[in-house]
């Protein structure tokens, strides 16, 4: 069951628990077979059931969850994290203080700092960034214009990488003399 | 650095994302082969991703498959062929 397996990794950052989770794919995966007649034949059947998915979840588990804060984005710039390695002596990042933080960043800071994103960035990230969806296809998935895709994904990989940030600088990944949060 | 490194580094997303012109992405391109700064950049956030894609991978619980399955099965005897 490839698209379940696919479908699990994406519903667990939207539920943020296994058992939610675990129901979201379900009922997807059932909607997908009693509405397979309704699904045109050549079109994206991934994006399909992705759009299930995401309405899945929006329809009914949205309601019961905390609702991450949306933080001041004002002063964050393109490659937040990239810049912030950089020290005072040197404005590049050298290769081992990038290794040192790409290494050090574990599973459970990642999965943190995406399910902190609050939602209208947190899914345009997971298709982006986890599914590889085009910008048009998330679209059509979230029923946004491609504009509104575009802008929450860049300003959604922001607020991720400065999260990144504060838990890389928690865990002593950035280099002597770099800026801190 | 050159007057083209902004507009390159502005438009990193998009380059890595696939979805510039075949135009502008060989311009960034071309840049990219010149300035080892912005260059540096590029693979920075090209690593992030897919450290950021490999670090949210899921192991599916096998029981969970086989509820699914079980589910997907009873469902095609009600409603399938």
């Amino acid at each position: 069951m490839p698209f379940a397996r696919q479908l699990y990794g994406a519903a667990m950052r939207m539920t943020r628990n296994p058992a939610d989770a675990e129901d979201l794919v379900q009922e997807t995966m059932l909607k997908a077979y009693r509405a397979y007649d309704s699904f045109t034949e050549g079109t994206n059947l991934k994006a399909w059931l992705y759009r299930i998915l995401t309405n899945t979840y929006i329809n009914k588990y949205r309601k019961a969850q905390r609702r991450p804060t949306e933080t001041d984005l004002g002063e964050v710039e393109d490659l937040y994290l990239y810049r912030r390695m950089g020290s005072e002596e040197s404005a590049e990042m050298s290769r081992s203080a990038e290794d040192q933080l790409l290494e050090g960043l574990v599973e459970s800071d990642i999965k943190e700092a995406v399910e902190a994103l609050p939602e209208h960035f947190r899914m345009p990230v997971l298709l982006a960034d986890l599914e590889g969806f085009s910008y048009k296809e998330i679209a059509e998935i979230l029923d946004v214009p491609i504009g509104t895709v575009m802008s929450r994904l860049h300003r959604g990989r922001k607020q991720l990488q400065r999260t990144l940030w504060e838990f890389a600088s928690k865990r002593g990944l950035v280099p002597d003399g770099a800026e801190r949060p | 650095m050159s007057e083209f490194c902004d507009e390159a580094l502005a438009e990193v997303y998009l380059y890595l994302d696939r979805e510039l012109t075949w135009w502008r992405r060989r311009q960034i391109r071309l840049h990219l082969e010149d300035c080892p700064p912005c260059l540096q950049g590029y693979h920075f956030e090209e690593r992030l991703r897919v450290v950021v894609r490999q670090r949210l991978a899921e192991e599916v619980p096998q029981a969970f498959l086989d509820r699914l399955n079980e589910a997907i099965r009873s469902e095609q005897g009600v409603v399938g062929p």
